[in-house]
This record gives C-alpha cells, structure tokens and sequence, in this order.
C-alpha cells in the first residue's frame, strides 16, 4: 500500500524554537497523499495547518523548525527519500520541479517589482529545464493559456500590481505547474478571492490536477472547498489531527465534535437567520499543557475521561479515524 | 509621467521659497550691509554710492525680483569681499564639492548597504551586532570627530595618507570617508530593518517554494524591494552631506562650497552667501527629483 | 443610562495608551537614561564639585599632562580639561532638551493642521517643511549666524528651522492614520467639536511617537550645535561649548590628542546614549519614524 503513496507524514513535530522554550505547535501527525489524489486538510487558524505545509518543502519561517519524525517523499526516479533529513540544496532542487505551491495572497505572493512572466520563467530558468530564453517564453505563454488567462502573451509582460486577485492566483497557479509537479500544496488558495473566482480557480486546480496525474494538498478552513475539492480529509484541532475520512463519509458521519461543530457552522438556505451555529470558546492557549484532550473545554459531549487522558487516533471504519473517547464507546 | 512632471513643478515652488526665505533672513540683519563691507572710517557719500551700485537702496521686493530674474539667468550677482561674479565662484568651487560627496556617497552607500545586508540575513547574531554597533556609533559621531580621528590615525600615527587635500585623489580618500561615515551608519541602518521587513514578505516564501535558495531568493527578490526606501533616503541625506561638506572642507582644506560659504559668513559676504545657498539647495532639489526618478525606473506601481 | 454615560465615556478615553504599554522598562532603556542622567547631574554639580573655574586662566600650568591635580589636564591657556568639559556639557544639554522640544512642539501643531484643517494648510505646511528640508542644515545655520551673529539665540533658532520640518512631515502622516479610526468618525458624527477632537484623540495618540521624535531628534541637536562651534560660528569665547573645545585644541592634535579626545568623547557618549534611548523608545513603543 505505502508504494502507493506519493508523501507520507510520519509523526511530524513542528516547533517554534525559542531562546528559552519550545512551543510545539504540530504535535506529531500523521498524513498520507496517495498518487493522483487530493487532501483536503482543515483546521481553524493557528491550528499548524499551514505550518504543516511549509515543513513539506520547507520554507518553514527562521523561528519554527521540524523537530521530530519524517517527511517520506516517493518517486520512481530518486526512490524514498525523507525530506526533512534534506539538505537545503537538494531540497530547492525538488522545490518548483516536483513539489510546487500556491500561497494564500496572490497580490503580495508575487514580487511587485517584476512582471509575471518572468516570475514563472524564473521556475525554468534556475532548474536549468530550458535554458533557451526564446524557448522558456513560449512554454511561460503556453502555461499562462493553460491556466484560463487570455491574451497570453500580452500577460507576460505584464507587472502584479495591474492583474486582479484571480488572474494573480492564476499566474501562481501558473508558476506552480510549469514544471508539472508531483505534488501541489495550496495553502488556503481562495481565501483571498470573490466566490464567483474561487469557484473557478477551483475547478481549474481540481481539472489540472486530474489532466497531470498531479496530487495535492489543499489547505483551507473551509467545509465548502474541501467539498468540492478533496478525495480524503484530515481534521487539525491544535497541532494535532482528530479526525480523518473519505470526504463523504466524513460529511456523512462526522465523530469527533469538532468537525461535527465545524460542518454544522457552514449556514444553509433555509436555516434560522437569527440563529448562527458557532464552536463555543476560542481555541486554548497552546503554551499551556493540559493532560486531557485538547477539545474538552470546548466539547458539550464530554465525559469525565477527557479531563484526564488524551484519546488516540483510531480506526473506526474504513479509512477513517477518529480522536475521541466518547466515539470510541467509552 | 505626469506625477514625475507634478513633482517638478513643487521642486520650481520649492526654490522659490528657498529664495525668498534666505533673501529675507539676510537683510534682517541688524546694521546695513555696505557699512560692515567698507571700512568704518569712510565718508557718507562712498557709502551712498556703494549702496547704489549694489541696488540696496530700492525697495525690497523690486531687489528679490530683479535677483530672481537674474538667478534664472544664472546671474547671482557680484561677491563683496572677492570683486567676482558669484556664478563664477560657484562654478570653480563646485567640482571639488561633487567629487568629495561623490566619493564619500559611494563609500557610504557600499559600506551602509553591504553591512546592512550581513546585518539583516544574521539577524540578532554575531555579525548582526557588530555592525549593528558599528552603524549607531557611526550615525553618533560628528563629522568633525571621524575627520580629526582619521587624521591622527591615519596621517601621523600610519602615515598612510595626506593630511589635507592637495589636488591628488588620494588626498581626498580621507576627507571621503569622513564625510561618509555618518551616513554610511544611516544606510546600514535602514537597509537592515527595510531588508528585514521584506524577507517576511510572502513572495520570498514563493521565491523559495519555486527552488530558490534562501540566500537566492534574498539576491533576486527581497534586495530590490528593499532598495527602494534607500534610494529614498540617499537623496535626503545629500542634504546632510553637502552640510557635512562644509566641516569636512575646512578640516582638510578642501576650496569647494562649505569652504566657500564659510568664508562669506566669515567675510560677511551676503551676495556669496546667498548664491552658495541657493545653489546647494538647488543641487538638493535635483537630487530627490532623481531619486524619484530611479525609484520610478524600479517600480512600475509608481508608474501610473 | 444617559446619565452614566458621559462619565462612562471619560473613562474609557482616559485610558490612553502610554502608561499602560510600559509596565517595566527594560535595561536598553533603563542603561542609556541613568548614563544620560548622571552626566545631567554631574554638569549641574560641577560648580561644586570641582575647585577650578572654567573660565580663569593659568598660565603657570598651561598643557599640564593628565595627573591628580587635573584629572584630564590643562589646555592650552592653563584650564582645567575636566571642569570645562561638564561646563561645555551644560551647553550641549541645553541645546540637546529646549530647541528640540520646541521643534517638536511645532512640528507637531503644523503637523495636526496639515493632517486636519483642510487642503490649504497642508499644502502651506508642507511647502514650508519642504522649503526648509530643501537647505542644508548646515548653511542654514550659517545663514542665521550671518544675520544675528554667532549667539546661543542663533542657534536654538537654527536647529528649530532644521528640525521642525521632518517632524511636522511625520506628525501629518501619523495624525492621518489616527484620523483613518473609526471612533474618530463616531466622534465627528456624534457632534464633537475639532479641538475637542484634537485634544482628547489626536494628541494623546500621538504622544509615543512625539516621544520618539523628541529623542531621536537630540543626537541632530547635540550634533548641529558642536558642529557650528567647532566651525566658530556657533557659541564664541569665552563661553564654553564641546565644539568649540575641540576647534581649540585642533592645533595640538598630533601633540596633546587627550586634549581633543576628552570634549569629543563627551560629544559621543551623550549623542550615542541618546541614540541608545531613542531606539529602544521606538521599539518599545512600536513607533516607525
């Protein structure tokens, strides 16, 4: 089974490190992207979703660093390789070639003061795929159509600060895959958007992703992308995963509360107005450590074992696992 | 580029102000000029006479209109103390004055930028605080200061150096340098904290993400950006430079502008006085517009 | 209700920034104020602390080297080094605290009219600080000593005209962000006249930074000052100034370097701990000037 698997989290701690202390802030999970599929990946913020994504290819920020497990990268041409025991060098080398990545701001992710065409040849040029400056333009144009913007050419030359937020995501969408990666992390792509754009980025990163046989990783806080989106879901409460399943048996059975709490706090037609379904409580404070499970302040299901003793990740049906006491029949 | 165009019209208002702020805090001085520029034993009519062919005896906006039209036409009128024209002066006095600031801006800029970057990319380590040290003792020290130490040192304890100026370029390395050293800490300064607010921007975290190195992504993405407020700064602190330039003249006996003034202070010679300042703040003026230019020239949001 | 809120209201103003920001002040600010403070008191005391006069000549103990009776020598005029150095430091204090607070003080009112009585007074205000900015400090300085000689008054007025400009620019800017907040708009809708407005929002908000500016702008201050002595047209003797004691001493440079060393180092330490102080301050206060 493992052959199949493109990434694999094993236990992967992420820490911000401090003169005095350490604060953990992804606390050990485990995350699987099978080839040619789609992870969703969702949490509120601050829950170390997006620190997760940046351990990947690490471009952790100089104050959080990997400091426990492994990043199993598997490809036929370099075999298993564990990303994180990577040097700087040889992990740019996979960074833009075989991992590529989509940030949330497309205005500020673009450097102002280049154009748009140059930032993606720049993918080519320094990986050395096309030294041929003629050459490397056509394939940036050819991207830039592939990518729905219109007019390419005339595109190329132009600079971020005189394109819109989804023709900017779609420069970075464009980036990302020129050279047709393995694995597309997209941290929070359509966050920044208008809904009328998200659908559409959406759907292209969803058709790109089938056309390349590409995986990717979608990081979001919300129920509606992973929805639309993913084949597989993994819940983040504070640095840890509760609940992970298939996306429609997680819509159709949700067990831990909190991904319970976060689909009912998607509002539909026809719902009350007056009456809005929110998680009650903030998310705690993750310099304090507490024995039991980190969701029972915030659970209204808890029992006495929750105060005392973290659960477990376990498997309740196929493919899906959940972090909960009460679930397990407790 | 109407805005570079608008911003040409404010320097023309600028100067104008200029002009008319030194020409009325020139003649409230108190006692009239003619008579601290004669000797005190003259008779009346030498004065009178003198006073005429200066035009102090006409009413005072007709003076500063007829010096304004004069100025246009590069006129500054005629030095008291030296018999010469102003323009004249100015004009042999200035070479000296651009190379002493060119040279000390190019150490200034290559020094303050380059110890800026090491300072940034070590942030809060060893390297850091060392020139980070280094860069507020040198914005702490007066020019007069670096010069004298620079002649001590470098003249009579190393004798490596002249100790004033003497026509040879090496001569004027010292002076360069002294002068530069202030904003050589200014520009350390400002490139760390603006470098350092740009490597957190979110484009280096795509820079990277597409394969560059951390070291590259700084090179090729954050060093541009992070220019541009310098480029700013540069052109402000050519005011600071040209002020410096009058110490740093007189210590190393340099015949350019600052020395220049000094003596029309010295020799209560307004007509000169007027003219050299006039004239830095002109070249002042032109500077920024440059700036503006440049900083248009790498950022194409200025360009609208 | 319409009772208690009024003072309900006072309350919550009252409760501005400053104080509640800085519980404890950490040593980069605690290290270069006691350094600051202790020349501040040695400069007042030297009158009784030390037995010369700055001003009485010796000539019988002219160029006396460093030693017991004159812990940093004489000069050449048989003065003692030591006693006129916190004598000419008295000078530089001076010039270091009263210009600076009136550019400040003006700075900050053309600041608040630009930022807030319309497109006329900005465009006056910020062609007078461009006029201004538009010199060299320095020839500026001397085109004030040309007109009214080579005073103390000349120079308080110099370093104003150099200083005010630069702090006006940053006032505006900053009083346009504070006026960019909504309480500001709720207080305009509610009725609260302008100089209510600036007093009680404006000028309380604008307090950190004005503190920032203060000490940011001494070190220009301190420097301007020595900088127009030593070139002698700033204080002339026989007062005493620290630039001028180093212009007095420059002939002796190669023989006697402690005679510059001693008012130069003076200069230094003062400008670099109020560099020191300035940018902790803005630190502390999260200022960006």
């Amino acid at each position: 089974m493992s052959e199949d698997l493109l990434l694999e989290l094993r236990d992967l701690s992420v820490s911000i490190v401090g003169k005095k202390e350490t604060l953990p802030i992804v606390k050990g999970i485990d995350l699987h992207i099978p080839r040619g599929s789609i992870v969703g990946l969702v949490g509120e913020s601050g829950c170390g979703k997006s620190m997760t994504a940046k351990s990947i290819n690490n471009i952790l920020p100089p104050f959080a660093r990997v400091t426990g497990g492994s990043i199993i990268w598997r490809t036929e041409a370099s075999g298993e390789v564990d990303l994180a025991l990577l040097k700087e060098k040889e992990m740019r080398k996979k960074c833009g070639t075989e991992i590529a990545m989509v940030f949330q701001e497309p205005m500020t992710s673009l450097n102002p003061l280049m154009q748009v065409g140059e930032q993606i040849k720049e993918v080519l040029t320094i990986h050395g795929v096309e030294r041929d400056n003629k050459k490397a333009k056509d394939r940036v144009i050819e991207m830039l159509s592939k990518v729905g913007i219109a007019e390419p050419a005339l595109r190329y030359n132009a600079w971020p600060h005189e394109l819109s937020g989804g023709m900017r995501q779609r420069v970075m969408i464009a980036m990302a895959m020129i050279c047709q990666p393995k694995l597309l992390i997209a941290d929070e792509p359509t966050t920044a958007l208008d809904v009328t754009i998200e659908a559409q980025i959406l759907s292209l990163i969803k058709e790109l992703c089938r056309n390349n046989s590409m995986s990717a990783l979608v990081i979001t806080h919300n129920m509606g992308v992973v929805s639309t989106l993913c084949d597989y879901v993994y819940v983040m409460y504070l640095g840890s995963v509760v609940e992970s399943a298939p996306v429609k048996e997680l819509f159709n059975n949700p067990c831990h509360p909190y991904t319970r709490g976060l689909l009912s706090s998607i509002p539909h037609v026809g719902d009350n107005p007056e009456f809005l379904h929110t998680i009650p409580g903030n998310v705690p404070d993750m310099k304090k450590h507490f024995k039991g499970c980190d969701f029972c302040l915030r659970c209204s299901d808890d029992i006495k074992q929750c105060f005392f003793e973290k659960p477990a990740l376990t498997e309740t049906g196929a493919g899906h696992f959940v972090r909960c006491h009460r679930s397990l029949g407790a | 580029m109407p805005a570079l165009l608008r911003r040409f019209l404010g320097v023309v208002f600028v100067l104008l102000g200029v002009m008319l702020l030194i020409f009325i805090m020139l003649r409230i001085i108190p006692g009239d000029p003619v008579s601290v520029l004669l000797n005190e034993h003259v008779n009346p009519a030498t004065v009178e006479k003198m006073t005429e062919s200066l035009g102090l005896n006409k009413p005072l906006p007709e003076q500063f209109f007829s010096y304004l039209l004069g100025a246009l036409k590069g006129d500054l009128g005629k030095s008291y103390y030296m018999r010469k024209p102003v323009t004249a002066l100015i004009m042999e006095a200035f070479p000296y004055t651009l190379l002493l600031t060119v040279l000390s801006a190019a150490f200034a800029w290559a020094f303050g930028i380059g110890t800026g970057i090491i300072s940034a990319i070590y942030n809060n380590r060893l390297p850091d605080y060392i020139f980070r040290g280094l860069s507020l003792f040198g914005i702490s020290v007066p020019v007069f200061i670096v010069a004298l130490s620079l002649q001590y040192f470098i003249y009579f304890k190393l004798s490596l150096l002249p100790l004033t100026y003497n026509g040879s370029l090496q001569s004027m390395i010292l002076p360069a340098i002294a002068l530069g050293w202030n904003s050589a800490g200014s520009v350390a300064r400002l490139t760390r904290s603006s470098l350092m607010g740009e490597l957190e921007a979110p484009y280096i975290d795509t820079a990277r993400a597409k394969g560059l190195t951390t070291r590259q992504a700084i090179v090729r993405h954050g060093l541009r950006n992070a220019m541009l407020p310098v480029i700013t700064m540069m052109a402000l602190q050519l005011s600071s430079m040209l002020s410096g330039a009058v110490i740093t003249e007189s210590i190393f006996s340099i015949s350019g502008m600052g020395k220049l003034a000094l003596t029309a202070v010295q020799t209560r010679d307004m007509p000169l006085l007027q003219g050299t300042v006039l004239f830095m703040a002109f070249v002042i003026s032109m500077g920024n517009i440059l700036a503006d230019v440049i900083n248009t020239i790498l950022d194409p949001r200025l360009r609208v | 209700m319409s009772s208690s809120s009024p003072s309900n209201k006072e309350t919550v103003m009252r409760k501005v920034p400053l104080f509640s920001r800085m519980p404890i002040l950490p040593p980069s600010v605690t290290v270069p104020a006691s350094i600051i403070l202790l020349i501040i008191l040695l400069a007042l005391l030297v009158p009784i602390v030390s037995p010369y006069d700055a001003l009485r000549q010796n000539l019988t103990e002219r160029l006396s080297a460093p030693g017991t009776a004159h812990i940093l020598g004489t000069d050449a005029l048989g003065r003692d080094c030591f006693t006129r150095i916190f004598y000419g430091t008295r000078i530089s204090l001076f010039v270091a605290l009263i210009p600076t607070a009136f550019a400040v003080l003006i700075g900050m009112a053309a600041g608040i009219a630009a930022a807030f009585f319309g497109k006329a007074a900005d465009a006056l205000v910020t062609w007078l600080s461009d006029v201004t900015l538009a010199f060299p400090g320095m020839l500026l300085a001397m085109v004030i000593m040309y007109s009214f000689g080579g005073s103390f008054s000349s120079i308080v007025i110099s370093i104003v005209i150099m200083e005010w400009g630069s702090i006006a620019r940053i006032v505006r800017s900053v009083t346009l962000s504070i006026l960019e907040n909504e309480y500001i708009l709720a207080a305009r809708s509610i009725g609260v006249k302008r100089f209510n407005i600036i007093i009680r929002h404006i000028i309380p908000n604008l307090i950190p930074t004005l503190i920032v500016l203060f000490t940011l702008n001494i070190p220009a201050s301190i420097l301007s000052e020595s900088s127009l002595s030593f070139l002698g047209i700033g204080i002339q003797p026989p007062e005493v100034s620290l630039g001028l004691m180093v212009n007095e001493s420059r002939t002796l440079l190669f023989n006697k370097p402690h005679l510059v060393l001693g008012p130069a180092g003076m200069i230094m330490l003062l400008v670099l701990s109020f560099n020191f102080l300035g940018d902790a301050l803005r630190d502390r206060f999260d200022q960006e000037v």
